[in-house]
């Protein structure tokens, strides 16, 4: 097979691939432009090993491999920060009971369907978004901002449902708690 | 707290997990009927979940006015296009 067709069967994978390849790598790694440039890698690198590619596993299966290499490389290199301070569910509760200075407070909400149209109030929503540790975030935005079913998630993610929901449990207890403080009773 | 009511009544804990699972997936008949018994009587819980649906709301909001997602990824994969003509 000569170049040409390499290209254009790459090109092909980039438009069938990249969305998920990038998902994927965002979960990883939380890192919007490193994500892209790990994509991008990952192609190029399918290019050059199109010959050894054949045809034996999957493409979708041999292109996420790459990306995976490329991920562990990249922590390898770069130590995990691991200075996010995972709130557990025993910051909230004890015995099962809420924590006094944790159970909720009541939220004065003049008016829901605007909140969003308050800038300010926007920033602190996506201040309190980031702030989650990144395999968090990663899952609030792909079951918000893709939309995605849960069961997709799971699948991408390689989790359980139950899983799951644990999850955005704990994510909803600490951005609850964070737009408590930092809007709804400042 | 009296463990033998631990059959009939969730812990606050328990509850607000049922309350995210159930953004998620159904409930079961059970699961159901204990969740309203422990929201009937309790206020921290009761707040949590109207908190929590209000969140879900804001996040769906954002999702839906957040079109640029689709148009980053055109954007991502025309560079990456770019790319491997060049190579």
């Amino acid at each position: 097979m000569n170049m040409d067709s390499a290209n254009e069967q790459v090109k092909i994978w980039v438009k069938q691939f990249s969305g998920e390849l990038y998902s994927w790598a965002f979960y990883k790694t939380s890192d919007k432009e490193l994500s892209e440039d790990m994509v991008q890698d990952t192609f190029v690198a399918a290019l050059k090993g199109f010959k050894a590619f054949k045809g034996e596993s999957e493409v979708k299966t041999w292109l996420y491999g790459i990306l995976k290499n490329k991920i562990a490389d990249h922590y390898r290199k770069q130590q995990r920060r691991s200075t996010v301070k995972l709130d557990t569910t025993s910051d909230y509760f004890v015995n099962g009971h809420w924590k006094e200075s944790e159970a909720p407070k009541e939220w004065a909400v003049a008016d829901e369907t605007h909140l969003l149209d308050d800038l300010k109030f926007k920033s602190v929503l996506d201040g309190c978004i980031n702030k989650l540790p990144g395999n968090w975030s990663a899952i609030i935005r792909l079951k918000f901002i893709d939309d995605k079913e849960s069961k997709i998630v799971c699948q991408e993610l390689e989790i359980t449902p139950t899983n799951y929901w644990q999850i955005i449990h704990r994510a909803k207890l600490q951005l609850r708690k964070c737009l408590e403080l930092n809007w709804f009773a400042a | 707290m009296k463990k033998p009511t631990h059959y009939i009544w969730y812990s606050c804990q328990r509850a607000t997990e049922l309350i995210e699972k159930k953004h998620i997936t159904e409930l079961s008949a059970i699961e159901s009927v204990k969740l309203k018994l422990h929201l009937g009587i309790c206020g921290a819980c009761t707040k949590y979940s109207r908190q929590s649906e209000l969140i879900e709301k804001l996040a769906k909001e954002i999702a839906a006015r957040q079109v640029e997602t689709a148009t980053d990824l055109l954007f991502l994969q025309e560079r990456i296009i770019r790319k491997i003509e060049e190579q």
